[in-house]
């Protein structure tokens, strides 16, 4: 017990009394230097009727309803390809999950270069090949902009999918492989059957780790389109940013970051009961 | 080890392994070519880099860009404070969390009947 302490301290330290002292903030109207006082739920009645942060919201569930199945699928496959320890899966899983690796911020740099009209990568290969015009304007353009971060951020993100799933699939005894090959299972049935259920709960982490990583979708954002056009392509994160430390508004953007903490609790653990373990409770029975 | 040595033999002559070395390849080239791509900008003149890309584009390589981030940065200094805060934070959090982690078996098995109890993991 006594050996706990020190976590329990950094977590109550670094964790639980921000946590309630973001809560008191956001029942006041405080600036970032000058006096303050207590306001009640004044923030949070604003919070609500205010269309920039409802749009933002919306713009955050947007993003995510688009890049969680796509970032998914291409997680499964690739944990498909590399999961068996055939020759060159190693160097396919690094190669998969190197993007992780080398950090959201520096690739959305790179992708701003890359995108600009005229003179980026992409834009000449992608004009070249004929799926789109050459000087294209794909960061200040609201369509052109998402598609670009949605297919951006799959390439980024779903490495660490792959790595969550591939674990999974790994600890599956080959037996049950092994039994229903004898019985003349298909790949598909197999997949099907054994893979899939006996991987829920390592889907679960996948889709909750990254459903939460959309909602706390920053660094792409503010990189490539700094919210624009206007501020249509400007998610929750960055509105908070916005009217905290360009509007000073620190009461006001802590009520939203406290209520993007609450709606990110709900969502997870929604996740977590529809993915909950279920079958393997009832064979256990 | 050598379950790895047997599932490479016997993966050459398998059907399916040409799909999985051309598909793999071809996806690894997704993902590298981008970053490999940013490496090569690196060492382009940043007058290149802005304008209309050219195949004259890789003659004129260079590490200007290079020891220029070295000469007008304290990008050392940046590095070292980056290395001091990860050697940091990987101490703290391996001394701290193996703390938190080992238990004694009795608190061990009391967590556990806890765990069943009430987590969500079994």
């Amino acid at each position: 017990m006594l050996l706990v302490t020190p976590a329990v301290a950094m977590v109550a330290l670094f964790v639980l009394f921000p946590l309630g002292f973001a809560v008191y903030i956001s029942l006041t109207n405080w600036p970032l230097i000058g006096p303050y006082h207590f306001i009640g739920g004044q923030n949070y009645s604003l919070l609500v009727h205010d269309p920039q942060f409802i749009h933002s919201v919306l713009f955050t569930l947007l993003y995510t309803a688009i890049v969680t199945g796509p970032i998914f699928l291409v997680g499964y496959a690739m944990a498909v390809l590399v999961r068996s320890g055939r020759f060159g899966s190693v160097f396919f899983r690094t190669a998969f999950f190197l993007p992780f690796i080398v950090g959201l911020a520096t690739e959305s740099f790179m992708a701003l270069l890359e995108l600009q009209p005229d003179s980026g990568a992409a834009d000449y290969v992608l004009s070249k090949i004929g799926l789109a015009h050459a000087g294209t304007a794909w960061t200040v353009d609201y369509g052109l902009a998402l598609t670009a971060i949605c297919v951006f951020v799959t390439w980024f993100a779903s490495g660490l999918t792959m790595m969550l799933l591939m674990a999974g699939m790994q600890g599956i005894p080959s037996e049950l492989y092994e039994a229903a090959e004898v019985d003349g299972a298909s790949w598909w049935q197999k997949e099907w059957r054994i893979t899939l259920p006996l991987l829920r709960r390592n889907i679960a982490l996948a889709l909750i780790i990254s459903v939460i990583g959309s909602f706390l979708a920053f660094n792409q954002f503010y990189i490539l389109t700094e919210g624009g056009p206007g501020t249509s392509t400007q998610p929750v994160v960055m509105w908070i940013y916005q009217e905290a430390f360009v509007q000073y508004h620190l009461g006001y953007a802590t009520a939203g970051a406290v209520a993007l903490v609450v709606v990110i609790g709900i969502i997870s653990a929604a996740q977590f009961y529809l993915l909950r373990d279920d079958n393997g409770r009832r064979a256990r029975r | 080890m050598t379950a790895a040595g047997r599932g490479r033999g016997r993966d050459l002559g398998r059907p399916g392994f040409a799909l999985y070395l051309t598909g793999g390849t071809l996806a690894a080239l997704i993902f590298l070519l981008p970053l490999a791509w940013a490496v090569l900008r690196s060492i382009m003149p940043s007058a290149l880099v802005t304008q209309a890309p050219s195949a004259g584009d890789f003659s004129h390589l260079t590490t200007a860009n290079y020891s220029g981030l070295i000469q007008a940065n304290d990008i050392l200094r940046y590095a070292a404070n980056s290395l001091g805060v990860a050697v940091g934070t990987g101490l703290l959090t391996a001394v701290i969390a193996t703390m938190a982690g080992s238990g004694s078996p009795a608190s061990d098995s009391a967590a556990r009947a806890w765990c069943s109890r009430s987590c969500w993991s079994r």
